[in-house]
């Protein structure tokens, strides 16, 4: 099958007057049609920055691809155009941001909106537009549609924002949708609800998708496929069931021991697995593996040695000493 | 309403006991506009706390659970209603008795960034409880303040630090030792671990259990993550539009909610089994907004088992069985063998 996404060694760095921030630091990872791939990862482990370079939507500077190829239906995007990516961004790939005020206009209607995307890519005629507008808020799940096409952003709550940026993304019916925490501002009943939507359009436009969120729990609903970062790398990558069934990588092991699940009786008093220290500053990274000043399992070698991203089993991709020496 | 029918476990065991309370705010609907709304963001809620217990509070965004525990610290007066704390109504304490109010009862606040005064030290934020409470002074609270630093988990060298120079993680430790620095009865524990890396959320969780048991404390616990309230939480109870609308030992509830919306709540949990695909209850529209809430059961608009009476009567909170109550004229009205006088029941 043909690979929707293809990512190879991508870098991507921020030069700061306090010194540069490798954000994502050589980053593999690939994409089916169809299928959803979920990008875990702690607060500043480079998820946004991942998805913005993906897009090609880097601010430059303080911002710089540094190295690697990202590479759409095949096509690398390092060789088009400035025009020829803005027009990629419309009708090849969608991004919904994490807070869905910052990219609608506050002073347009949001039916206005969704009618300007669908004018420009799928070519209708104005009125066309508003109509196949208001279809689309009435396909999100928005009650009275043709009354709340002609609200402004702020007169709607966070999840129907979240769900105008979502008929945006998808009345293009795009190649590649990147969801950067699409519903981690939104209560878990109306983040069943995007969920859904998500899915349910996917089906039907045959869209792939990367889901960002730090909800291991969303990404195994949601998800086929899954990569986990930490402090600018994916540190493992596999299909959902590998990873949740058999975590290879001890930060993942660690990560899904420390979530509270479901309790037995008594689980207030016992202690729930921790893995210790905190997340690193990515401005004074430790040498060799990022993880290994907090890893139960660490080596001599791993304070000194990055760890190679290497394929342990068909499609199962793990950056660890231990598990790869 | 009648208060009665309480537990008969009776009231000695009970450190916190909220009757009939009701917190309104006035908004206005823009900037130059005169028309003033009424925000019910409390509407009429009957809870108790036992002592050494934790009471998990859920709920969607806006419903009210910060204000509930703001009510509780007297951080906020109410609109209507009481709050009874060992027996003494907390808003009418006289001055002498507000200090040791001011000692017994303490808050954790989401937000570890925002919550810590920047110019203050380590030391002066986690002592300044001390200081304020005439506790101790001088010496004496820079040997309490180690001896705190070092029941939550950091090293008393960073006493003389500032909030930046800690992570997110130590400052929520720095803003848990300051809440136990005056040995308090009752801790209101609002999105404690919510700001926090979720690698790093399970430490603060285990510091809370451990003093809890070696502090006897009792922990009002606030948090939209089910899991996490699941975990900690020895009942539980549930917000919606400023009232409670079920609570129960927090096995029965997470292993049988009653409540239709408690059952939302639990079905739309992303379970870690990847596969396994569970059916969802998916609710239709949206979370409604506390102004001008409509008539009737605050959630009939997005109920799918709603009836007549749902929109037009608010079902009381009602005691169905040992250790669970629920507002719902459907299991009310259940043939439970739960009599009229049962009605308005606090648990
Ligand atoms: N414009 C910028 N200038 C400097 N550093 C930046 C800039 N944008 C991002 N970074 C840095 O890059 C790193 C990765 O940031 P990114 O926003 O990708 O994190 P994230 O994984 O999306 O986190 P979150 O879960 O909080 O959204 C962070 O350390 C951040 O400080
Ligand atoms: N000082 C205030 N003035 C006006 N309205 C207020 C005030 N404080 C809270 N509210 C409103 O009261 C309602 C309840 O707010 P509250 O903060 O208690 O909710 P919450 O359940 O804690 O939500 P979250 O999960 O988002 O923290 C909201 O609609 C809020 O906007
Ligand atoms: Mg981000
Ligand atoms: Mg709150």
């Amino acid at each position: 099958m043909a690979k929707v996404l293809q990512v190879t060694n991508l870098r991507t760095c921020f030069d700061t007057d306090s010194g540069t921030v490798r954000a994502v630091d050589g980053v593999d990872l690939s994409l089916e049609e169809g299928e959803t791939l979920g990008i875990a990862g702690e607060s500043g482990c480079g998820k946004t920055v991942l998805a913005l370079s993906i897009m090609r939507l880097i601010p430059s500077p303080p911002g710089r691809i540094a190295s690697g190829q990202v590479m759409l239906d095949g096509v690398d995007t390092a060789r088009l155009s400035d025009e020829e990516m803005r027009k990629i961004r419309g009708r090849g790939i969608s991004m919904i941001f994490q807070e869905p005020m910052t990219s609608l206009n506050p002073v347009i209607p949001v039916g206005e909106q969704i009618a300007e995307a669908v004018r420009l890519h799928l070519g209708l005629s104005r009125k066309d537009a508003t109509g196949k507008a208001v279809e689309m808020l009435k396909t999100v799940g928005i009650p009275s549609p043709s009354e709340r096409a002609k609200e402004y952003p702020h007169q709607m709550s966070g999840g129907m924002r979240q769900r105008v940026m979502i008929a945006i993304a998808l009345s293009c019916r795009p190649r590649l949708m990147l969801a950067d925490e699409p519903t981690t501002a939104l209560d878990v009943t109306i983040q069943a609800q995007i969920l859904d939507l998500i899915d349910r359009l996917k089906e039907e436009a045959k869209t792939s998708v990367v889901l960002i969120t730090h909800d291991l729990g969303v990404i195994a609903e949601a998800a086929q496929k899954v990569a986990v970062m930490y402090a600018g790398l994916v540190v493992e990558y596999s299909s959902v069931r590998e990873l949740y069934y058999e975590p290879r990588h001890p930060y993942t092991v660690g990560l899904l021991e420390s979530r509270p699940g479901p309790r037995g009786k008594g689980a207030r008093n016992r202690h729930l697995k921790v893995i210790p220290g905190t997340v690193p500053n990515l401005y004074e990274l430790p040498p060799g593996c990022p993880f290994h000043n907090r890893c139960n399992v660490v080596m001599d070698r791993c304070k000194m040695e990055r760890p190679e991203y290497t394929e342990i089993s068909e499609g199962h991709y793990v950056r660890c000493w231990r598990i790869s020496p | 309403m009648k208060i009665g029918a309480y537990e008969d476990s009776g009231s000695a065991r009970t450190l916190l006991s909220v009757e009939c309370l009701k917190k309104y705010f006035e908004s206005r609907s823009g900037f130059l506009s005169r028309q003033v709304r009424l925000v019910r963001a409390v509407d009429g809620v009957n809870l108790r706390v036992f002592k050494g217990e934790t009471l998990g509070l859920v709920g969607e965004s806006g419903s009210g659970k910060s204000t509930l525990g703001r009510v509780v610290i007297r951080l906020e007066e109410p609109t209507e209603g009481r709050i009874l704390f060992d027996g003494r109504d907390v808003h009418r304490l006289p001055k002498e008795d507000m200090r040791s109010f001011r000692r017994d009862v303490q808050i954790v606040f989401q937000d570890p960034y925002a919550s810590l005064n920047p110019r203050k030290s380590a030391e002066n934020i986690i002592g300044e409880p001390l200081t304020v409470q005439r506790i101790c002074d001088g010496r004496e609270r820079r040997e309490r303040v180690v001896r705190l630093m070092e029941v939550v988990g950091l090293t008393p060298d960073q006493m003389r630090r500032y909030p930046h120079e800690f992570s997110g993680g130590q400052r929520q430790r720095i803003g848990i030792a300051r809440a136990i620095a005056t040995n308090p009865k009752l801790i209101i524990a609002d999105e404690p671990v919510s700001a926090l890396d979720v690698s790093v959320q399970a430490q603060i969780l285990n510091l809370l259990k451990d003093l809890q048991r070696d502090h006897n404390l009792t922990y009002i616990f606030i948090s939209h993550d089910l899991r996490v309230v699941e975990n900690m939480s020895d009942r539980i109870a549930v917000m919606y539009l400023g009232k409670i609308v079920e609570v129960a030992e927090c096995g029965m509830l997470c292993g049988e909610p009653l409540h239709p919306y408690t059952q939302a709540l639990f079905s739309a949990l992303p379970v870690m089994k990847p596969g396994e695909r569970k059916e969802r209850i998916i609710l239709e529209g949206d979370v409604p907004s506390p102004v001008n809430p409509q008539a009737g059961c605050p959630f009939h608009p997005r109920c799918r088992y709603r009836i007549r009476v749902c929109e037009t009567q608010v079902p009381a909170l009602t005691r169905t069985g040992k250790g669970r109550s629920v507002a719902c004229h459907l299991i009310g009205n259940d043939a439970s063998g739960q009599g009229e006088e049962e009605r308005g029941a606090v648990i």
